[in-house]
């Protein structure tokens, strides 16, 4: 061993964190926790249709706002790559929900959001509506518009922020081969310049993907309550005072660690191609 | 003759880049025309302005079609950058591929011409490979089948073999030359490499200070410095002034304020009675060369068969034919 | 681009950004703020005098306190660690940087559940010390990374140029590595500290509703539509993290860039 053996138990200790989570989850899903263990009961759990319901709409949610962001990023970052004031104002306002609390994000999308809320108030002042209820709900719908549009806009601080990076870093000179190679300036952003952005965010892209799977604040304020979004589902059973609930929630928090796991492996698989 | 490029009182003067020309040539299809000059003359502004990528005036004709207003995709003209920018998202086939995509070449037949010209420039096995573990001869070789697959009728190359390895050129001049050879591009050739120059090049032309100074073969050049600006940019060793020369060669004409002399054209003879002494021998690949100090003069001369060495006495012998004469102006004085 | 779809793209940013904010500023100061108007009738600042001595001044110490602890504690772990790390290199290296990369990247939600089992054996359910334990765990494991990539960068040879300089272990630590590491530092602090300061579903499940930081009470104040106090507690974590901005931004380079 050498001087820093204090420094690999401390990394031991942070992986045993989730690991010893996951084999919780897994006992304390069999029945455990109630001293009548079986596996035959974690299976059953796993056949109910609710955690798989929750979990595919969780996935559906955070792709598609992977997906707004990830465009809006590449499209920020293409438009607004020169020097100018405005080029600057820009990345700076794409990059502002970076570091501003998920918790903060929901409060204010409720504000702005709800069918009384800032939006809504725009819209009649304009005329367009008259009283709340004209105002189409976006908030705790089984659509989860509004849940999207958060999201996606919380991604889109981290994602300009990579495309913008990955942009600063490209090589003029590609554009420009492109460009006596045959390409219109269109035709070089689109088969060159887009393309190298996508290489370079994916696993960004990959990452905020996770994130947004397995974040609870968005989807606890902004999320339908039917179908629950899975991480709301988690924590509300973990908190429930009946004991068969909690063992739901652990049967629920297997099928979370086995996406977080997928997506890690995806994004460690991305970085490794990058 | 086809001409392929005709530059016509071609200008560019963009702020923070050499002011380049006017310059008009004509280079015909088939034609590799090297362009020669010491680094900041200005050679990749003009590769760039004649692609377009920069702002320039005056004529670009591209195969008899006036091009100079077109954008840098609609001249038929590929630039080589001297590291070639390889599209790191794509494979080797996909870069090869990428101009014939641009205009919409069917998928089979796009295939098959990016098989032809992998084999053409030696590179057909690695067709599926990433581009990043490419070394840089393969690097350059693939982005000359790219540069052919756009079909252009002129290729600008940038000092293509200057980032290489002295072992890889050769691999990429046989390319180079196979490349050139299956199709009749107008080629201009920036180099700063003399000996590549008279691989490849046709005629060569110096280019200093943004002026082409000179367009001749690439032999003629050596042999007829247009001024004395070229001689010393082509490090034509004995460049004396009248003063240093007139030991030498007696019988200058009275225009003439310097001379240049090719090693060539002097001989050294041993000879123990002889007034010059040799200094030292330089090595070189064929005939080795001497400095011979004559009086306060350093000679460089050619060695005669038979061993010298440093302090030997030998006699000078010099063809005066050979001495390029330049005025006061630096131009050149006609022989008489 | 032309200029039209980029005036177009600049308001539609301008305004995402803007939006929210006013929402929160007219939301926290506004009285009487009945549909449609667009502003309040009257203003009030009635929510900030709580910062005076109730539920809000409570929550903010209680969030400032944890931020801090967390900020110093994962830095002091993850300072080594990152190190060890850089230095052990190969498999290693990668090893660790994934048992590093786990805490980050496995939901907070899911992480609570291995972590409450363990803090319930030791009888620290529900308190302060398991909460600050569980947001230490996600903090160290993101500055470990961070100070992975710090180090990796830091090339060992300026120690032992030092050295070769005539300096002893304990100055190659004063003048060479404290300079150096001084900037990373300041910004693994503000990161631990930002991590903590945003968390939600640790502080829920380990402190068992009984630690409040700012965070945990917007979700109350939201879920019982009190918008003035979920707007003041909104503002007052916003402030901090907008102010660290920068850093974010000038550490984003390096490993995963941290989303709170």
């Amino acid at each position: 061993m050498n001087r820093h053996t204090g420094s690999w138990v401390a990394i031991g200790l942070l992986a045993v964190a989730p690991l010893v989570g996951l084999a919780w989850a897994i006992w304390a899903g069999a029945g455990g926790a109630d001293g009548a263990f079986a596996l035959a009961t974690l299976g059953e759990r796993l056949r109910r249709p609710a955690p798989w319901i929750s979990l595919a709409w969780s996935t559906i949610a955070a792709l598609v706002a992977t997906a707004l962001a990830t465009m809006g990023a590449i499209t920020i970052a293409l438009a607004f790559r020169g020097t100018r004031a405005a080029d600057r104002a820009a990345r700076a306002l794409a990059t502002l929900p970076l570091p501003i609390p998920p918790i903060v994000v929901a409060a204010a999308a409720v504000l702005v959001l709800s069918q009384s809320g800032l939006l809504a108030r725009l819209a009649a002042t304009a005329g367009w509506i008259s009283v709340p209820a004209e105002m189409p709900a976006l908030l705790n719908v089984p659509h989860g518009t509004g849940l999207i549009l958060a999201l996606a806009w919380k991604e889109l601080g981290f994602l300009s922020l990579l495309a913008c990076t990955v942009v600063a870093g490209l090589d003029p000179e590609l554009e420009a081969t492109a460009r006596t190679l045959g390409a219109s300036a269109r035709t070089a952003r689109r088969r060159v310049l887009v393309p190298m952005i996508w290489r370079g965010i994916f696993p960004g892209v990959v990452a905020a993907f996770a994130f947004v799977l397995g974040s609870y604040e968005l989807p606890a304020l902004l999320g339908p309550t039917h179908p629950q979004p899975l991480a709301v589902a988690v924590l509300e059973r973990a908190r429930d005072a009946d004991l068969a609930a909690r063992g739901d929630a652990w049967a629920a928090t297997l099928l979370l660690f086995a996406a977080a796991i997928a997506a890690v492996g995806w994004h460690e698989w991305s970085r490794s191609r990058a | 003759m086809t001409v392929g490029l005709a530059l016509d009182t071609f200008r560019s003067a963009l702020p923070g880049a050499p002011v380049i020309g006017p310059i008009s040539i004509e280079i015909a299809a088939g034609e590799v025309l090297a362009m020669l000059g010491p680094s900041g003359a200005g050679k990749t502004t003009l590769l760039r302005a004649i692609a377009g990528l920069i702002p320039a005036t005056g004529g670009v004709h591209v195969a008899g079609t006036d091009r100079a207003t077109a954008a840098p995709e609609a001249r038929g003209i590929v630039y080589l950058h001297q590291t070639p920018r390889l599209f790191p998202h794509l494979d080797v086939a996909g870069n090869v591929a990428f101009p014939m995509h641009l205009r919409g070449v069917p998928e089979a037949t796009a295939r098959s011409r990016v098989a032809a010209l992998l084999d053409l420039v030696q590179l057909g096995p690695l067709a599926t490979r990433h581009t990043e573990g490419l070394s840089g001869g393969e690097r350059q070789r693939v982005a000359l089948a790219r540069a052919l697959a756009a079909d252009p009728q002129v290729l600008l190359l940038d000092e293509p073999f200057a980032a290489l390895d002295p072992s890889l050129r050769a691999e990429v001049r046989a390319a180079l030359e196979a490349v050139l050879q299956s199709a009749r591009l107008a080629t201009i050739l920036v180099t700063h490499d003399l000996e590549e120059a008279g691989w490849l090049a046709h005629r060569a032309g110096v280019l200093l200070n943004g002026a082409l100074v000179q367009v001749d073969s690439p032999m003629q050049l050596f042999a007829t410095p247009a001024n004395l600006a070229v001689a010393t940019f082509l490090e034509i060793p004995n460049r004396w002034t009248r003063a240093e020369a007139t030991a030498l060669l007696p019988n200058l004409p009275p225009t003439a304020t310097h001379v240049v002399l090719p090693a060539a054209a002097v001989q050294a003879k041993a000879d123990p009675a002889g007034s010059s002494v040799v200094e030292r021998l330089l090595p070189s690949r064929e005939r080795p060369r001497l400095i011979v100090r004559a009086g306060q003069l350093g000679v460089v001369a050619e060695a005669p068969e038979g061993p010298l060495r440093p302090g030997d006495r030998v006699t000078l012998m010099l063809d005066a034919r050979r001495a390029s004469l330049f005025d006061g102006t630096g131009g050149r004085i006609p022989p008489r | 681009m032309s200029e039209r779809p980029r005036v177009l793209l600049l308001a539609g940013l301008t305004l995402t950004a803007l939006l929210p904010l006013a929402a929160l500023l007219l939301a926290a100061f506004g009285m009487r703020w009945f549909f449609p108007s667009l502003l309040p009738e009257a203003w009030t600042a009635e929510s900030w005098r709580d910062l005076g001595g109730g539920r809000l001044l409570t929550a903010l110490v209680e969030s400032i306190g944890l931020g801090l602890a967390v900020g110093v504690g994962a830095t002091a772990l993850a300072v080594p660690i990152g190190r060890a790390l850089a230095r052990a290199g190969g498999g290693l290296e990668r090893l660790g940087a994934a048992a590093a990369f786990l805490p980050v990247a496995v939901p907070p939600i899911a992480l609570a559940a291995g972590l409450q089992l363990a803090l319930l054996r030791l009888g620290l359910g529900g308190t302060r010390t398991a909460v600050f334990l569980g947001h230490l765990v996600p903090a160290t494991g993101y500055l470990s990374l961070y100070f992975l990539g710090v180090f990796r960068l830091l090339d060992p040879d300026y120690e032992a140029t030092a050295r070769t300089l005539g300096a002893t272990p304990r100055q190659v630590l004063q003048r060479v590595l404290a300079p150096l590491l001084a900037r990373p530092l300041r910004e693994a602090l503000a990161l631990g500290f930002l991590i903590s300061w945003a968390q939600v579903p640790l502080t829920l499940v380990l402190g068992g509703g009984r630690v409040r930081t700012l965070a945990v009470e917007v979700v109350a104040y939201v879920q019982a539509g009190q918008d003035r106090h979920a707007a003041t507690a909104g503002l007052l974590l916003v402030i901090p993290a907008v102010l660290a901005l920068a850093i974010a931004r000038r550490s984003a380079d390096r490993t995963t860039v941290v989303m709170t």
